[in-house]
């Protein structure tokens, strides 16, 4: 198989235990080059996903596949990885010079050209002016930086990105988001993580959902969108008009429940398939020109998948 | 085998070294067995033969100045990088973890064979003792043999535990190198202690002197080159186990997200 046809990231019933802790439970994943983000709230298992994938953990049931190899240990596989880990680094007495030059001599770079890489990443990190300064000083925005020039600066073939926009100001999230689409434009692989949807979807439209170790979907923001209109969820609506739309839905047998406010401008419904509660309900204030301020999913977007992906995979929805 | 990586790690370290503390340490550490031998010297009486300084000035360098140097550098080496966070910058680097080692066991070496250089003429010139030159040769070549198999012993104590390595390694260095160095056993010839003292024995030759023979006993009747055969051998396999226990991985780091 060639190298383009070669899926780059591969996991068999990948299965990664801290004790009788879970990290991740019986993953499968296979893709082929392009940019995934890896989304899930704190605790998803993102960072031990990650771990298996860069060869920093090993599994302790399944397999992973790193451009067909076992990434463990295996300098071919390791030398085509660039990883930008979540964790904050504390380094004293280091400049961010120094530190890249150490990481491309770890690489097996020697002293010159690792130092010419080094400057070249923290250059287009926007981090050339400050890179002699230690890293102790620097701004939460600064140290991302730096951490993503060193997961840049060997031309890595795969990119892992931990919570890259942590602590980037608005102009800092806009340069990282365009410097990450030109490097999918260069038809390479990158994976990024975040418990922030919005931030994954400004880089690519191909998504990886995982909560409690486990992968509970993939695909498209859309794709994923229509998987949730799909399923059950609470709808408030807003309005001194709600309370003329509560008979029409208490009629509707996808509809569990309808809960008008005492002041009659606040409606609650339980809708067991929430695709045909939008449908229906801005058809109907349309037609009748129904005043309605707002209508809300009673939690985030992610929180509102997550929630409903999670009850679904423990079996309590539809 | 990346040549380059542990010449980077050593090239970091040297730079991080170069601080006000780190030197004012290294200060205190080399001053430290000169301004003691100094002391001695003055306050003992003239019947003190000179063996008495030597086997001091040896055991203030070789065996104290230098493993306190070593203890600084190499039993923290994974640790540190876990704390500071940095290890899994490392491991995700071709042979990264080996480089690692072998660059700070390097590091940990130079630091404390400087130490050794600089208080070894010093603390001689400060002991008054006869055939400085002599003196100065055989406690330089035991500073620089401790640092190596010291070195590996730590480094090894450091890349095993975890956490509380420091204490661990500050234990194993007063139970097994300080008390069964002394016991008259076979056991004794596991530790790096009795290989110096017994290569202190030989090279200054006092197993010819009346006096000392009895150490003979303590000793043996093993050649000099022997015990250096011996210490060699012994940095390198447990420098090997270090590399492969570096090698096998799964440190913790922190609370998994």
């Amino acid at each position: 198989m060639s190298d383009t046809q070669q899926p780059t990231i591969e996991l068999l019933h990948t299965t990664r235990l801290y004790g009788t802790v879970i990290g991740v439970n019986d993953i499968c994943l296979n893709f082929p080059p392009g940019a995934y983000g890896l989304v899930g709230p704190n605790g998803a298992g993102k960072t031990t996903l990650i771990g298996l994938l860069t060869g920093a953990m090993r599994p302790n049931r399944g397999t992973v596949r790193i451009f067909g190899k076992n990434p463990v240990g295996n300098r071919s596989v390791l030398r085509r990885i660039g990883i930008c880990p979540a964790t904050e680094i504390l380094l004293p007495r280091t400049t961010a010079h120094a530190w890249v030059v150490e990481l491309m001599m770890l690489s097996g770079f020697s002293f010159s050209k690792a130092k010419q890489l080094a400057e070249r990443a923290l250059d287009r990190t926007g981090m050339s002016m400050a890179m002699h300064r230690p890293i102790d000083s620097y701004s939460l925005g600064m140290r991302q930086r730096v951490k993503l020039a060193q997961a840049i600066a060997h031309d890595p073939d795969l990119l892992i990105l931990d919570e890259p926009f942590n602590g980037l100001d608005p102009v800092g999230r806009y340069e990282m988001t365009q410097l990450l689409k030109e490097w999918t434009r260069e038809g390479k692989t990158l994976l990024l993580a975040s418990h922030v949807l919005p931030e994954v979807e400004a880089v690519t439209d191909a998504f990886l959902l995982i909560f409690g170790g486990r992968l509970l979907a993939s695909g498209t923001a859309d794709e994923l969108r229509e998987l949730v209109a799909e399923l059950p969820q609470q709808i408030t609506l807003v309005g001194e008009d709600v309370a003329k739309l509560a008979g029409r839905l208490a009629d509707q047998d996808w509809v569990d429940s309808v809960k008008l406010s005492p002041d009659r401008t606040t409606l609650k419904i339980e809708a067991r398939r929430a695709n045909e509660l939008y449908r229906h309900v801005t058809r109907w204030i349309g037609e009748e020109n129904l005043r309605v301020s707002s209508m809300s999913g009673d939690e985030g977007e992610l929180a509102l998948l997550f929630n409903i992906l999670t009850r679904r995979h423990r079996g309590f929805a539809r | 085998m990346n040549l380059w990586g542990p010449v980077g790690v050593l090239w970091l370290e040297l730079r991080r070294s170069l601080s006000v503390g780190r030197f004012t340490l290294w200060l205190i550490l080399a001053v430290f067995p000169i301004a003691l031998v100094y002391l001695a010297r003055r306050t003992a009486s003239d019947e003190v033969p000179d063996e008495a300084f030597v086997v001091m000035l040896f055991f203030l360098i070789a065996r104290v100045t230098c493993v306190m140097g070593l203890l600084l550098w190499a039993t923290p080496l994974i640790s540190n990088e876990i704390e500071g966070r940095t290890w899994i910058y490392i491991v995700t680097r071709p042979g990264g973890g080996l480089s690692t080692v072998l660059g700070k066991y390097s590091v940990s070496i130079l630091w404390s064979a400087a130490l050794a250089i600089v208080s070894v003429p010093l603390a001689v010139w400060a002991s008054g003792v006869e055939s400085p030159a002599h003196v100065c040769k055989v406690l330089t070549a035991l500073s620089l043999l401790s640092c190596l198999a010291y070195g590996a012993l730590l480094t090894l104590i450091g890349t095993i535990i975890q956490k509380r390595a420091m204490v661990v390694a500050i234990v194993y260095l007063v139970l097994v190198e300080g008390v069964l160095t002394f016991v008259p056993a076979t056991i004794n010839k596991f530790t790096v202690g009795f290989r110096l003292l017994a290569l202190l024995f030989k090279w200054m030759e006092y197993e010819n002197r009346p006096e000392t023979q009895e150490l003979k006993i303590l000793f043996g009747e093993s050649s000099a080159w022997s015990h250096v055969a011996v210490l060699t051998i012994y940095s390198i396999v447990l420098l090997t186990v270090a590399l492969l226990r570096v090698r096998a991985g799964g440190y913790l780091t922190e609370p998994d997200d």
